[in-house]
């Protein structure tokens, strides 16, 4: 027998805690809180990127005012209604 | 919440949400139509039309999609601190939501100018809200992906809640 299948075997018979968090057999076992999942560090990861790319953009091309968005010459133009 | 009411406030956020992706993708529409035609009318009309569509129907679904969204996530056992995935929903829908009504002073903006006869159609032309749509879109899409999928991660908040509660739970469950 196999490693790989020793061990899927051994975790079958614990019980799929991966698919199945909520039924473990001894809710004594998760005395720690769980940590943070990959998949929320890799959005946290890309807000924080795109909020530096943004803070970036500001420094180098000023206020994000609606002006902003034109290509031209809109001084003559009043944004504000 | 009871099984009614909770359908209904269930089936209003996905009824709100789904409108707020089509409503976005419709404004997409709108820019590439502003961009590309060379009827001059049509892209003045296109960017008059911005403002009025957002203020009347981007918005109001934005803020019910938020808050249904709320009163869904405190009204069931998801709860709305307790898992991550509710906890980044709510961060998108509310990001996007803000940055909406920032936004609406830039769909003025475009009004103003689209309004000015004197204006030339390539100062009309803009593609801001066409690339802003497109991130919108992108995060509102990603809120729709995590409410199908539902990832699992407890925050530190809800593993002390489900810990209290199996606590709670373990004196009547336990033979003797």
């Amino acid at each position: 027998m196999s490693r790989k299948l020793a061990a899927l075997l051994s975790l079958s018979l614990r019980g799929n805690t991966v698919d199945e968090p909520r039924q473990r057999p001894d809710p004594g076992l998760d005395d720690r809180p769980p940590g943070m999942p990959r998949w929320v560090k890799v959005m946290a990861i890309v807000a924080v990127v795109v909020a530096v790319l943004v803070v970036v953009a500001l420094l180098i091309g000023g206020e994000h005012s609606p002006a902003r968005h034109f290509s031209g010459s809109y001084g003559r133009y009043r944004w504000r209604r | 919440m009871a099984p009614g009411p909770r359908k209904v406030a269930l089936t209003i956020h996905v009824a709100s949400s789904v409108g707020w992706s089509g409503a976005i993708v419709a404004f997409i529409g709108l820019v590439l139509l502003g961009l590309t035609t060379p009827d001059a009318a049509t892209v003045r009309g296109v960017y008059l039309v911005m403002e009025p569509t957002a203020w009347t129907v981007l918005l109001p679904l934005a803020v019910v999609s938020l808050i249904t969204g709320i009163v869904q996530a405190l009204g069931t056992t998801w709860g709305l601190l307790r898992h991550y995935w509710v906890l980044t929903k709510l961060a998108i829908t509310a990001f996007a939501t803000a940055f909406l009504l920032i936004y609406t002073k830039t769909f003025a903006a475009m009004a103003v100018v689209a309004a000015d006869p004197d204006a030339a159609l390539e100062t009309v032309r803009n593609p801001s809200p066409g690339v802003h749509g497109i991130l919108a879109l992108l995060l509102v899409l990603t809120a729709t992906v995590l409410s199908i999928f539902k990832p699992r991660g407890l925050t530190r908040y809800g593993w002390r809640q489900q810990r209290e509660q199996r606590q709670r739970a373990r004196p009547a469950t336990q033979p003797g």
